[in-house]
């Protein structure tokens, strides 16, 4: 088997093929990736101008693809290399190894110390492989994968990062608890969803308070306002303005929730996402049943008042009275984020899937 | 104070057997967010605004009658 790197169109669609194959008949899985990968590799985000990408396949002697991956090098985090969007076949670890040694070589090259595996080149786009439910079906934006993608990371010794998220079955009371905190954040704050109209603005704020936020977690680097704009554009063509609501104090923006209806249940199983799933979600209304909260912030200075439960509020708030949605599904939270842990536990009905970052030293 | 803050307790998270010594997180459970909601009831209750450097570090309910005994007076 050799390695072989993507660098023409023709390598560029074997890659997306294998992807695609891949999970073709898979009824856990649908895929979110693979037209922000046909992105990537046009060139067209804006995202990949501070990442150096270097998609890898691993064929046999006959030329079929066993396994690839992404090796992806992004300057603000100069520490990792990344090997993002990895795919394979069952039974390939020999094929696997030559990806990790290929990203070490590159790790080599630019001088990192680890190889970092399950981060999608920032952790806006995505964390974590899956590592438990291997049985239910991957919501919007969440990894799906089989077991074995994770036996071959453990098999080479990697060190590991978790990540939880929660779910919520019923939404009706489930903050009742917290009424009288609720009431005195809505008097003390000023609650705002999105405008499109004046998106620029609307879509700074974002990314300032992203970087404000989350600057100090883990994997996290700093985001470009173009990055977040185009992202936003994006998620933008499927969700409404109340999928990113604002807290401000006094006219200064200090948190943010962004959740959005989990469109993959418009989708069946082993479909990628697309146009298709778009139309049915304007035009005919689908229903959708959970709800995904993605991300919420809060400056650090606002922190300990309990913003993120009257952001939250403003969430269940709309879906009770502009969506169908009753459950929430959480993106994920860092193991080690015990005050978001405890959030998060206050406020969902308890834990849900369990997702892995593999990390590996560069000898 | 107490009985008031009993009946809060009782009211808002239905714990009962309650006395002065009583820890709100290490004997009744209450997370972060609780006892805001339980200061912010209070606040409501006695038309009082309490002083966040001064209930932030309490753990006790007997601290809590304290603290709102010296405001309402």
């Amino acid at each position: 088997m050799q390695v072989v790197e993507v660098k023409g169109k023709k390598e560029q669609s074997e890659f997306l093929a294998f992807r695609k194959r891949r999970y073709k008949n898979d009824a856990l899985y649908i895929d979110n990736n693979y037209f922000m990968l046909q992105e990537i590799f046009a060139k067209k985000l804006h995202f990949v101008k501070s990442v150096n990408i270097h998609p890898v396949m691993v064929c046999d002697e006959s030329g079929e693809v066993l396994c690839e991956a992404v090796i992806a090098y992004a300057k603000d985090l100069p520490e990792y290399i990344q090997i993002c969007f990895f795919e394979s076949l069952p039974g390939q670890s020999e094929a696997v190894q030559l990806i990790v040694s290929r990203a070490e070589e590159k790790g080599k090259y630019y001088k990192c110390s680890k190889i970092v595996i399950g981060l999608f080149g920032h952790v806006n786009y995505g964390l974590g492989l899956l590592n438990s439910h291997y049985d239910s079906v991957n919501s919007f934006s969440s990894q799906g994968n089989p077991k074995c993608y994770n036996e071959y990371f453990e098999s080479l010794g990697c060190e590991t990062v978790l990540l939880n998220s929660y779910f919520t079955h019923n939404l009706e009371d489930r903050l009742s608890r917290y009424g009288a905190l609720i009431r005195k954040l809505r008097r003390n704050y000023e609650f705002k969803t999105f405008d499109k109209h004046k998106f620029e603005y609307y879509s700074k704020i974002y990314t300032d308070l992203n970087n404000a936020c989350f600057t100090e977690h883990k994997y996290y680097y700093h985001r470009e306002y173009e990055d977040d704009m185009e992202m936003l554009k994006e998620l933008f063509l499927f969700m409404k303005e109340d999928s990113l609501f604002f807290a401000f104090k006094d006219g200064k923006p200090v948190g943010f929730i962004l959740w959005y209806p989990d469109y993959n249940e418009l989708a069946k199983p082993g479909e990628l996402f697309g146009t298709k799933h778009f139309f049915l979600n304007k035009l005919k209304g689908k229903n959708i049943r959970t709800a995904k909260v993605m991300e919420w912030g809060v400056l650090e200075e606002y922190r300990g008042c309990g913003l993120p439960v009257a952001l939250t509020d403003c969430v269940y708030q709309t879906l009770k009275t502009n969506y169908r949605c009753s459950q929430v599904e959480s993106s994920w939270v860092l193991d080690e984020n015990e005050d978001s842990n405890s959030i998060c536990m206050a406020i969902c009905d308890g834990k849900y899937k369990e997702y892995i970052v593999y990390e590996k030293a560069i000898g | 104070m107490l009985e008031e803050v009993k009946k809060i307790l009782a009211e808002e998270y239905r714990i009962t057997d309650v006395t002065r010594d009583t820890d709100f997180k290490k004997e009744l459970g209450l997370n972060s967010f609780d006892f805001m909601n339980l200061i912010c009831i209070a606040e409501e209750k006695f038309n009082v605004e309490l002083e966040e450097e001064k209930y932030r570090n309490m753990s006790t309910v007997g601290e809590l009658c304290d603290y709102l005994e010296s405001l309402v007076k």
